[in-house]
């Protein structure tokens, strides 16, 4: 029997982006979220990178992307939202559960290491 | 205020991303920007900000795309690669066809490029252009030189000049062979030369009469003297004139072109030209003024010599060097560009033969999810694949044919302009680049176009559907090659039948074992003496002395002189309108020179020997006859010759001589007495030998060493008639061969693709012939449906390139002999050739028709 196909393989600051792209729904942008991620984790993100690491996803055929209306206060642009499609939230899982597998039994190894 | 960014980078972004996209990148930094604002973090100069913003997002577009890009046309690549090996008879032949093609297209543009296009190696060359005009010499005094020289101003400056070849030249103890230039003051300001040491002559010079002046050439200074300035000083002679200069100056580094006569002699002295009365000077040489034209010189010339029915000839510089060569070196080239058309035909041919094979393969892929573009990309990336393995191999098989072809022009045509800077440069390598790239699309153009243009459905159920418009296309491709050839095929016929009608024509002497002795000054020691160690050389049987006009071929292919006399009827009164005068070729011979010319005579005879002092006989050759006397038999009617005067019977009458030969008229000859003379030391001889006169060659030369001229000792004075003609016959050949090699390569070509059509239609029409033969019909009728397909594509081919090649044929008239681009028979032998090729062509896939098996070939329907 052949393997299962396995979820494509994501990068870390691409599952970053992933995930902010998720838990900001309809409102994700690459600026929101640039935002998300440096909010919340306190790293730095270029909104640059999170447009070419979102076309990449893009082109893996993990999210789309869609074109707003556009608003003053952007110059009258429109905003570029995207969405992450079953693939991607299939991919995100997969990349959650090798770090869950890896991390089994490193709870006492990596306690120090406080926030 | 919201800044506005640069319309060119936000042009830019929207040209490597699309254009929402490159608006959503300035719609966020616009928010980002507003963002900042209302934090309190607001950027100093925001306009700059939202530009480098743009910037940045561009360079991240450009780098994230790139790996893309490299990353898909590697594949298309492989893809290419797999195609093409996986059909390496047929790739091997495309690159072959279009490397022999592009070869033939570098070379022929090398040689053009180096004779013929390079601008001279002096300033602004195209301002240069030489004064001259019909027997300049003459008919311009140089008391007119000086008023053009005054009066003429359309040009900047104006300098007479005039070479000596081969000349002893000697310069302090230093003594070397070559050319003397001489030339007035204002040659120096005309090719706006400085000095590289020492000074020029002026005209005030010239005025004063201090012409005892010389300046040495570049690369003579360089290589005799090691450009030392001690030079300067020295005294100078030139042969064995008594008169001496002594130097001034050098030239500059920039003259130093051997390429160029102009430039490049190792002495250059004054050229002193007489204000007023005869005297001999050169021709002119002019800058003319910025936006000046030719024609404006020619018309103040010609204003200001005021010599009625004479008109100037002003020409730049450059055609003076090369107009013997540009038009069958244009011909050339257009020759090499229908072998080049040829090749690039045949080659898509062959390409839309592959790809009609390879519907099938191609509609599987585009069921699979390739796209359109997809696949025309990879059929045009197999073509430039193969367009630049051929421009590879046609640059290898090119840096040897120019190679080849220095050496050939250099050798089978001395005196072809900067023959020797023939080399495959920049310019060409482009030309052959672009080529390869303009082939590689042309060749993959239609076969992308139709794979993107047919229906899916009707490419998967059945290749038929998309051939059947391929098939018309590879018609039309087949017929415009064919055409081609035909152009290619008619010209190289004409230049061919010229050569045979050139070296056929009878040129009036019998020049088989035939040697001239024809010096250019006088032999050290008398005539009579040279014709009597000759007389007793074994293996020459007859000697002959001439005088006066150059041996006929020998004079026009090494070095002679025309001198002509006046004949007049004797009883007709000098000056009469009757009897129009005559100019002929004053020749004055010994009484056996006809016969060892092997000129025969039509009516009478040669002179006796014996009374050859006083000899009042002539013959004349029938040209001149029927000049003089029309159609009446001319032999013991008088004339009357002048310089020196004189009244002579006619003896004997002889054919006409082409002295200068087949190709150029010239006067008709007069033969008359040569009076002995002991002390004569200057004469030419002709030698008629027993043996080959190629092995008699080296035992004259050896006969006649201790009285050989003073001149050169490299400078031949005896040769073979044979090698005359040769010489004077070399571009006839030269351009016969070229020609017909080009005409033999198209058809070649043209043959292969004739084959090829063929073949892929037979292929294709497998199964209707399986039919057919089931049906039954017979093989021969199989074989003959196939072939009459082949004429049918013959006689459109010929239907339209005979008329296109008519027409072009007018253009090259004055190239051709004897022969026109509207003779009948020429299309008719190119006809003919045509149809065997194509019919032998097409025989082999007619077999394989004819052999079809129906049963299988059913099955596989």
């Amino acid at each position: 029997m052949p393997p299962r196909p396995s979820a494509t393989p994501v990068g870390e600051f691409e599952l970053l982006v992933l995930l902010a792209t998720l838990s900001l729904r309809d409102g994700a942008y690459p600026l929101s979220i640039a935002r998300d991620i440096e909010g919340r984790t306190g790293r730095r993100a270029a909104r640059g990178a999170v447009l070419i690491t979102l076309e990449r996803l893009e082109e893996k055929d993990l999210v789309s992307s869609r074109y707003g209306d556009p608003t003053p206060e952007r110059g009258g642009r429109p905003k570029r939202f995207f969405q992450v499609n079953a693939r991607g939230k299939r991919a995100v899982r997969a990349a959650l559960d090798r770090i869950e597998t890896m991390t089994t039994g490193l709870e006492a190894v990596l306690k120090p290491r406080s926030r | 205020m919201m800044p506005v960014p640069s319309g060119a980078l936000v042009w830019l972004l929207r040209l490597v991303s699309s254009r929402d996209a490159a608006h959503a990148v300035v719609g966020d930094a616009c928010e980002e920007l507003s963002e900042r604002r209302s934090s309190g973090h607001a950027p100093r100069r925001p306009a700059l900000w939202i530009n480098l913003q743009i910037a940045r997002a561009i360079g991240a577009a450009v780098l994230a795309g790139l790996p893309r890009g490299v990353r898909s046309s590697g594949l298309l690549l492989r893809d290419a690669v797999r195609t093409l090996r996986g059909a390496p008879s047929h790739a091997l032949f495309v690159v072959l066809v279009l490397a022999v093609g592009i070869t033939a297209g570098t070379v022929a543009f090398s040689v053009v490029d180096a004779v013929l296009l390079k601008p001279l190696p002096v300033d602004q060359p195209h301002e240069l252009v030489t004064i001259s005009g019909p027997d300049f010499k003459r008919r311009i005094t140089p008391e007119q030189y000086w008023q053009i020289r005054d009066h003429l101003g359309s040009v900047d400056a104006l300098a007479g000049r005039s070479m000596y070849t081969g000349s002893t030249v000697t310069v302090g103890s230093v003594t070397a062979e070559g050319s003397v230039i001489s030339a007035s003051a204002d040659i120096f300001r005309l090719l706006r030369w400085s000095p590289a040491i020492g000074r020029f002559w002026t005209a005030e010079d010239d005025a004063r009469g201090e012409t005892d002046v010389a300046v040495l050439g570049y690369r003579f200074w360089r290589e005799r003297f090691h450009g030392d300035a001690s030079v300067l000083g020295e005294r100078v002679t030139v042969g064995d004139l008594t008169r001496t200069y002594r130097v001034i100056g050098v030239l500059p580094e920039a003259s130093d072109r051997p390429e160029l006569d102009l430039t490049s002699a190792p002495l250059w002295i004054p050229m002193a030209v007489p204000r007023s009365g005869t005297g001999y000077w050169g021709g002119i040489l002019a800058r003319m003024k910025p936006g000046v034209s030719v024609a404006q010189v020619a018309s103040d010339v010609e204003r200001i010599v005021a010599t009625p029915g004479w008109r100037p000839v002003v020409t730049p510089l450059l055609d003076g060097y090369v107009s013997g060569v540009r038009r069958w070196m244009l011909l050339a080239l257009g020759a090499a560009g229908l072998v080049v058309l040829i090749a690039c035909v045949n080659a898509a041919n062959l390409m839309l033969t592959r790809s009609s094979g390879r519907s099938q393969e191609l509609a599987v892929r585009a069921s699979l999810g390739a796209s359109r573009r997809r696949l025309a990309a990879t059929l045009l990336a197999e073509g430039l694949l193969l367009s630049f393995s051929a421009t590879i191999c046609a640059l290898l098989a090119a840096t040897a044919g120019v190679h080849f072809a220095r050496t050939a022009i250099t050798a089978m045509l001395p005196g072809v302009f900067r023959a020797s800077t023939i080399s495959l440069n920049g310019r060409v390598l482009a030309a052959a680049a672009a080529a390869a790239v303009v082939t590689g699309i042309l060749v993959s153009l239609v076969p992308a176009w139709q794979t993107s243009r047919a229906p899916l459905s009707s490419l998967l159920k059945d290749a038929t559907a998309a051939s059947t418009g391929r098939r018309r296309w590879r018609s039309a491709f087949l017929v415009t090659e064919i055409a081609t050839v035909v152009v290619l095929l008619v010209v190289s016929w004409l230049f061919v039948v010229s050569l045979i009608k050139v070296v056929g024509l009878d040129l009036g002497i019998e020049r088989a074992n035939l040697i001239a002795v024809s010096p250019r000054m006088e032999f050290q020691g008398s005539v009579d003496e040279v014709k009597s160690r000759l007389d007793v050389l074994p293996g020459v049987s007859s000697v002959a002395v001439s005088i006066g006009a150059s041996t006929p071929l020998i004079g026009r292919a090494f070095h002679g002189a025309w001198g002509t006399t006046t004949l007049r009827r004797a009883d007709a009164p000098a000056g009469a309108d009757g009897a129009p005068p005559v100019s002929a070729l004053d020749y004055r011979v010994t009484s056996n020179y006809f016969d060892v010319a092997g000129i025969r005579f039509r009516r009478g005879h040669t002179w006796p020997v014996e009374p050859e002092f006083n000899s009042t006989a002539v013959v004349l050759d029938e040209q001149a006859a029927r000049q003089l006397f029309g159609d009446v038999d001319p032999l013991g009617l008088t004339l009357r010759r002048s310089d020196p005067d004189g009244i002579y019977t006619v003896v004997g009458t002889v054919p006409h001589v082409y002295s200068r030969g087949p190709e150029e008229t010239g006067p008709p000859s007069a033969y008359f007495a040569m009076r002995p003379n002991p002390a004569r030391k200057f004469a030419s001889l002709l030698v008629k030998t027993s043996k080959p006169a190629d092995e008699m060659l080296p035992l004259v030369n050896h006969a006649l060493k201790s009285l050989a001229p003073r001149t050169p000792p490299s400078e031949p004075f005896v040769f073979l008639a044979d090698d005359a003609v040769k010489v004077i016959t070399a571009t006839r050949r030269f351009n016969a061969g070229l020609m017909s090699a080009f005409g033999l390569v198209g058809v070649l070509i043209g043959a292969a693709g004739v084959y090829a059509v063929m073949a892929s239609f037979v292929v294709q029409q497998t199964r209707e012939i399986g039919v057919r033969l089931a049906l039954g019909a017979t093989p021969l009728r199989i074989q003959r449906s196939v072939l009459a397909q082949a004429w049918r594509h013959l006689l459109a081919g010929l239907a339209i390139g005979v008329p296109i090649a008519w027409w072009l044929s007018r253009g090259f008239t004055s190239l051709l002999f004897q022969v026109s681009g509207t003779d009948a028979s020429v299309y008719l032998g190119v006809s003919t050739v045509l149809m065997l090729v194509g019919v032998v062509a097409a025989w082999v896939p007619a077999r394989r028709a004819a052999n079809v098996d129906p049963l299988t070939s059913l099955r596989q329907g």
